[in-house]
C-alpha cells in the first residue's frame, strides 16, 4: 500500500543553519498493517509524514501510495490518504457534520452528509454531530477529527502522535479505534514517542534518530536485538547503540 | 470543474465560519460608530474650544469698541454680505437706524456680543438669523471625506481578516488537515481570498449606500468599487503576509508588515495622486486628494490576488 524509498528533506534553519530532517529513509506497509514511527522529539517524524501526506516535496526519493507517485501525483495520492496532523484543529464555529461533510465534499463524495453523520455515528459521535466543535471534550474531537479524516474511506491512515493531549480513557478509545481502521483493511502510519502505545498497537516499528530509521521490525524483534524485554528500554538500547542518543539531544 | 466545486465548499466553509464570528456585524456596525463619535467629537470640540469671539463689523468705531471688550473685530464692508457667505459667524452691520446683530450660532460669545451693543449709548438693534444653506459642496466634500474613510476601515479589516485566516488555521492544525485534500494548493488560497471578498464587499457597499442615502455620495460606484478594490488588496496582502513558510514565528510581525505596506500605499496615493490613481490602494488615497482613480487599479488588484494564491501554493506554508 505504501512504499517509501530514500526518502530526503532539508530544510533551511537561520539558528542552526542547514537541517537534514529527514535522511534516506525507506520503509514500507501492507493493507492491514499498522506502522509505527517511533522516536525521540526532532527525530524527523512529523516531516516523513508531511512529506507522505504530500504536504512537503521531498528533496529526494520517492513515495508510492496504492501505487500512484505521491511526488509527481501528489493530488491522486491525497484521495487515497487521510492525514491526522498532531494538532488536528477543528474549526469552533463550524459544527461536527458540517466540518465532516465539508471534507466530503471536497473530496466529491455524491452525498457527503449522509456519509458523515454515519461515519459519525459508527465513531460514536453521532450525539455531538449539530454541536459546535469549539464546544467539544478533547476526547470527542478527536473522534470528529478521524471521521473528517475517513470520510472518504482512504486505503492509507496517517495518524501523528493521535494520543497526544488525552486523558487515559481517550487513549484507549482512540488506539481501539485505529486497531478497527486497520482491522478493515487500511494501511496506518502512526507516529509516537509514547512506547506503550505503540507496543500494543503497531505490527511493525521504524525507530527513527536525526532523520533516520535506526532499526525496524515488530516489536518481538526490536526487543530481541536489543536484549531487553520491553520496547521502552529496547528503544533506549536501539539508539544509544547507534550513537543517535547525543546527536538527538535525549536526556 | 470538480475542484472549482471543492474550493468553492471551502470558501463557503470560511464565509460561515467568519458570518459565525459575528465579523460581518462588527465590519458593519464599527465604521458607522467610529464615523459617528468622531462628528459628535468635533462638534463638542468646537463647541467647547472653537467659538473665538470674533466678529465682522463696517463701522471702525465699533470695531474699536468691540476689541475694547475682548472680542476680535474685523473690518469690512459688508459683514451682511460675509455672514451670508459662511466667511464669519457672527457680523454687527447698520440698518437704517439700528444695528443689526448677525449670527449663525448662539452660544456665550454672541451673549456678549448682544449685551455689548445693549450697552453702546442710543443704539437700537435687532437680531439676524440669516437663512443658511449647507453649500453642496460641504456635503460633497465630507461624503467624500467619510467615503474614503469607510474604504480604510474596510481594507484594515481586510488585512486583519486575510492575516487571521491563515495564522489561525496554521495555528491550530487546521490548515495542515485541509491541504491534505486533493486540491491544488493555490486554491486553498484563492477560497481564502474569495471567502474574503464574500464578506467584505456586501457589508462594504451596505455601508457606503447608507451613507449615500444620508449625505448623498458624488461618484458612489466608483467609491464603491474603489473602496472594495482596497479592501480586497488589504485582504491579500494580509493573506501574504503569513502565508510564507518563515512566518509562523508569530501574528505580530506579519500583521505590521501588511498594515504598514497598506497605510504607506494609501498614503502614497494621496502625496502623489497622480501615479497613485493607477494602483490598487493608493487609488483611494489619490481620490481622496481629488483625482479620479485610472481603471488600471481592478486589473491590478486581482494580478496581486492571483499572485498570492499563487505564492500561498508554492510556500509550503504549514
Amino acid at each position: 500500500m505504501l512504499k517509501v524509498s530514500d526518502l530526503a528533506r532539508a530544510f533551511d534553519d537561520p539558528a542552526r543553519g542547514r537541517v537534514e530532517a529527514v535522511r534516506g529513509l525507506s520503509f514500507a506497509v501492507t493493507p492491514g498493517e499498522i506502522y509505527g514511527l517511533l522516536g525521540p522529539n526532532g527525530a524527523g517524524k512529523t516531516t516523513t509524514l508531511r512529506i507522505l501526506a504530500t504536504l512537503l516535496k521531498p528533496d529526494r526519493g520517492s513515495v508510492v501510495i496504492g501505487g500512484v507517485d505521491a511526488v509527481s501525483d501528489a493530488l491522486r495520492a491525497r484521495s487515497l490518504l487521510a492525514y491526522v496532523p498532531a494538532e488536528a484543529g477543528l474549526p469552533e464555529r463550524l459544527t461536527a457534520l458540517e466540518t465532516v461533510t465539508l471534507f466530503g465534499r471536497v473530496q466529491g463524495l455524491r452525498r457527503p452528509g449522509e456519509r458523515a453523520l454515519a461515519l459519525l455515528e459508527s465513531l460514536g459521535a453521532g450525539r455531538y454531530a449539530k454541536s459546535h466543535c469549539g464546544s467539544l471534550s478533547t476526547g470527542m474531537k478527536r473522534r470528529v477529527v478521524l471521521a473528517r479524516a475517513l470520510v472518504h474511506d482512504p486505503p492509507l491512515l496517517l495518524l501523528d502522535e493521535p494520543t497526544d493531549g488525552l486523558d487515559v480513557g481517550g487513549r484507549r478509545e482512540v488506539l481501539g479505534l485505529v486497531r478497527s481502521l486497520a482491522g478493515d483493511g487500511r494501511a496506518v502510519v502512526v507516529s509516537s514517542h509514547i512506547m506503550s502505545e505503540v507496543e500494543t498497537l503497531c505490527s511493525r516499528a521504524g525507530i527513527m534518530s536525526a532523520g533516520r530509521i535506526v532499526a525496524e521490525g515488530s516489536v518481538e524483534e526490536l526487543c530481541d536485538r536489543s536484549g531487553c524485554d520491553n520496547l521502552g528500554d529496547a528503544f533506549m538500547q536501539l539508539l544509544s547503540s547507534n550513537g543517535a542518543e547525543a546527536e538527538a539531544g535525549l536526556g | 470543474m470538480a475542484s472549482v466545486r471543492a474550493a468553492a465548499a471551502l470558501s463557503g466553509a470560511i464565509v460561515l465560519r467568519l458570518l459565525r464570528e459575528g465579523l460581518v456585524v462588527r465590519a458593519l456596525a464599527w465604521p458607522g460608530i467610529v464615523c459617528a463619535l468622531a462628528m459628535v467629537g468635533t462638534a463638542g470640540g468646537y463647541a467647547m474650544w472653537g467659538t473665538s469671539p470674533s466678529v465682522v463689523v463696517a463701522d471702525p468705531a465699533l470695531a474699536k469698541q468691540m476689541t475694547e471688550h475682548g472680542f476680535t473685530a474685523e473690518l469690512s464692508e459688508d459683514p451682511q454680505k460675509e455672514i451670508r457667505n459662511h466667511r464669519a459667524i457672527r457680523a454687527v452691520w447698520r440698518e437704517n437706524d439700528r444695528w443689526v446683530l448677525g449670527r449663525v450660532w448662539p452660544g456665550r460669545a454672541t451673549l456678549r456680543l448682544e449685551s455689548l451693543l445693549r450697552e453702546i449709548a442710543g443704539a437700537r438693534w435687532r437680531i439676524d438669523i440669516p437663512p443658511l444653506e449647507a453649500r453642496p459642496t460641504d456635503v460633497d466634500y465630507q461624503a467624500h471625506l467619510i467615503a474614503g474613510v469607510i474604504g480604510l476601515f474596510f481594507t484594515l479589516y481586510g488585512v486583519v481578516m486575510g492575516a487571521g485566516t491563515v495564522f489561525r488555521d496554521r495555528g491550530n492544525g487546521c490548515l495542515e488537515s485541509e491541504l491534505s485534500l486533493p486540491l491544488p494548493f493555490w486554491m486553498h488560497g484563492a477560497a481564502r481570498i474569495a471567502a474574503l471578498s464574500v464578506v467584505l464587499v456586501p457589508a462594504l457597499c451596505t455601508t457606503l449606500l447608507v451613507l449615500h442615502g444620508l449625505l448623498g455620495i458624488d461618484s458612489l460606484s466608483t467609491w464603491m468599487l474603489h473602496d472594495c478594490l482596497a479592501a480586497l488588496t488589504g485582504g491579500v496582502l494580509g493573506l501574504a503576509a503569513t502565508s510564507g513558510p518563515k512566518s509562523d514565528k508569530g501574528f505580530s510581525a506579519p500583521l505590521s508588515r501588511a498594515l504598514a505596506t497598506t497605510i504607506a500605499l494609501i498614503g502614497a496615493g494621496w502625496a502623489l495622486p497622480q501615479l497613485g490613481r493607477w494602483l490598487p490602494l493608493s487609488s483611494i488615497g489619490a481620490f481622496l486628494a481629488g483625482l479620479d482613480p485610472a481603471a488600471t487599479a481592478a486589473p491590478l488588484a486581482l494580478a496581486a490576488a492571483g499572485a498570492a494564491a499563487l505564492r500561498f501554493g508554492r510556500s509550503e506554508c504549514i
